[in-house]
């Protein structure tokens, strides 16, 4: 198992396609700091709004282009080994097929890994170098963000092998991972949405997260997309504020938190005696609470999204287990 | 000893029988040429010999250790075996990335062997093979010849007791097979045995003590190179040509007799009558003016087994 590791990660580090995809993510990201910059000054921006930035556009281009390069590797992955005759080099060496496709995938997921480090890394670089104010919290929350796509993109890749193993022709396999690339990320979405749209009156949110969780399991960019998606929190408050009438000072100021505004009933009462005027009132206030906390409140789509790419990654070993390797 | 023994084996791709009852043993020291024309089945029983790919029945034993039966690989022993063979596959191309050092290397690592000692052997193996020169240059960038150097190299890098290869000189220039040829007799002279498939006999008739000949996922013959030669002649016959000064007749014999013109004969006959031939034609007062033998080729041998 170990030498099935060695050899794919001592080939990944000299092949060119890892370096050629470390390239394209590097030069995905010079737009996202030209938008941020454009957007604002980054100087005075927030965490939150950074951070929204970097999700729409991480999971909105990047994670396509990304996304069908790990699929692509993926599906070119055992076929082409066999058709080059690599694959029998290898095997042909005191290592067991379960060592060897159980090291190779470690191997590709771990070189994932370690281009998403890179990734987070070159956010990071990039996010200093216009200006963004570092803080604790954005390394973090890049990190986390950078890590959730990792699972997405494994479980691209893993699929990728299953095809992989199932389809002889490498090109034949090239050309499938393309158009189910497109079925699964962008028509079957498209159709769910409309689906959600025509099955509900209000919230369409909660809706399309209903119909994506049950329909869309085998698309990781959606599932990615509703893990990351509640990254703020309404926190709501009630307060009860006493003011003197004659100079508006702020006598007394009871703030309670409360699950929401919906069921307060005292909207706006304002009653005056004694010289003091009281006003009672409900708020609520966007907060940014993070990927971690996005990722706790639809632990089922997390789930959904660690639990696929075993699914992927335990049947190509069945797969692979049984196969002639010719 | 035996290092190979296949007994019964059975591979079907979906209606197609690729081997059919295959029965073939491979003793220490032997130098076995596995011949058969294209598609008879040569490369699925060596795939199969190495857990490559999953036969339906049959058992296969390497180094006298039960590797395979009926559709069951023994992965720790097939393991155990794996690290004393040396393969070297057909049509195959190694990482194209990657320089023939560093392929040794990395392949040499999976037998455990020190990174020094593979280092040095990966040397050895590389000035044998004339490979040393461009150690350092990309594969990707080879010649078909050198490339087929360095596979033989890799399937060399752990001094391997068994040596399976699979039509190891398709393609190659003549001095490339003879290189080639050195090297099964050098590893013969080492003691070592080697197991290599051909669909041309040429390349095996030289360098091999033993040939099994598979058509149609069957073993045909198994034998020594000289007597395959000479039960086919025995079969076949001798082809004589005879030419003499007067027309002269042949009694009392049970040979197949072409007049192509009054003094000239084609004879053919199940052994070398040249003898008889002479006698007769002396006793009859005539002269030879010529007598040739045809030996049939084992290029004929093998064609005409094969059909």
């Amino acid at each position: 198992m170990l030498w099935g590791l060695i050899l794919e990660l001592k080939q990944s580090v000299r092949s060119k396609k890892v370096i050629g995809t470390l390239g394209i993510m590097l030069l995905l990201y010079v737009p996202l700091f030209y938008i941020l910059k454009r957007y604002g000054d980054p100087s005075s921006m927030d965490v939150q709004t950074i951070v929204a930035h970097m999700v729409d556009f991480l999971s909105g281009m990047s994670m396509f282009f990304i996304a069908i390069l790990a699929l692509i590797i993926g599906a070119t992955a055992i076929n082409s080994e066999i058709e080059k005759g690599t694959l029998r080099v290898a095997l042909s060496k005191p290592i067991s097929r379960l060592g060897y496709i159980g090291g190779k995938m470690l191997a590709q997921a771990a070189v994932i890994f370690l281009a998403l480090l890179f990734s987070t890394a070159v956010a990071i670089a990039g996010l200093a170098l216009i200006g963004a104010p570092l803080s604790g919290t954005l390394v973090r929350e890049v990190f986390l963000l950078n890590m959730v796509l990792f699972l997405g993109l494994v479980q691209l890749l893993f699929l990728g092998y299953l095809l992989s193993t199932v389809i002889k022709s490498s090109t034949t396999a090239l050309g499938l991972a393309l158009v189910l690339f497109f079925v699964i990320s962008l028509i079957a979405p498209a159709i769910v949405t409309v689906i959600a749209m025509e099955n509900t009156s209000e919230y369409l949110d909660d809706a399309y997260q209903e119909y994506a969780t049950k329909y869309l399991f085998f698309d990781p960019t959606t599932q990615v997309n509703l893990v990351l998606k509640d990254r703020t929190e309404m926190r709501c408050y009630e307060y009860v504020e006493v003011r003197d009438s004659q100079t508006g000072d702020v006598i007394q100021r009871n703030t309670t938190e409360t699950p929401s505004c919906n069921d307060y009933k005292h909207t706006g009462g304002v009653h005056e005696s004694n010289g003091a005027v009281t006003s009672m009132g409900c708020y609520c206030n966007e907060t940014y609470a993070g990927i971690a906390h996005s990722v706790g409140k639809n632990k089922t789509n997390f789930a959904i999204l660690i639990g696929m790419t075993f699914v992927y990654g335990l049947l190509t070993i069945w797969r692979f287990l049984r196969m002639d390797l010719r | 000893m035996e290092l190979i023994e296949i007994k019964n084996l059975v591979k079907m791709y979906g209606n197609f029988k690729a081997l059919d009852d295959l029965t073939l043993t491979v003793k220490k020291g032997q130098v076995y040429g596995f011949l058969g024309p294209n598609g008879a089945g040569k490369s699925t029983t060596i795939l199969s010999t190495l857990g490559l790919i999953r036969p339906q029945k049959g058992v296969v034993s390497l180094f006298g250790e039960e590797v395979f039966r009926d559709g069951k690989f023994n992965e720790g022993q097939l393991v155990k075996a794996k690290a004393r063979i040396g393969y070297m596959p057909e049509h195959a191309t190694l990482w194209d990335f990657l320089t023939p050092l560093q392929t040794l290397d990395i392949l040499g690592e999976s037998f455990g062997i020190p990174k020094d000692e593979r280092l040095k052997r990966a040397r050895e193996l590389l000035e044998m093979l004339n490979l040393w020169e461009v150690r350092d240059k990309k594969i990707g960038k080879f010649s078909k010849g050198m490339r087929q150097r360095v596979l033989l190299a890799q399937a060399l890098i752990n001094d391997p007791e068994l040596l399976i290869l699979d039509e190891p000189m398709t393609g190659l220039d003549p001095k490339g097979i003879a290189e080639f040829k050195d090297v099964i007799r050098e590893q013969k002279k080492a003691g070592k045995t080697v197991f290599f498939s051909s669909h041309i006999l040429a390349h095996v008739e030289e360098v091999c003590d033993t040939v099994g000949v598979i058509v149609r996922g069957k073993l045909r013959v198994e034998d020594s190179i000289d007597t395959i030669k000479r039960e086919f002649l025995k079969r076949a016959g001798y082809l004589i040509l005879l030419e003499t000064d007067r027309p002269v007749e042949f009694k009392d014999v049970d040979w197949e007799i072409e007049r192509v013109s009054p003094t000239k004969y084609k004879i053919k006959a199940p052994e070398d009558v040249r003898a008889q031939i002479n006698e007769m034609v002396w006793t009859q007062g005539a002269k030879i003016l010529q007598l040739m033998v045809r030996v049939p080729s084992l290029e004929e041998i093998f064609l005409k087994l094969v059909e």
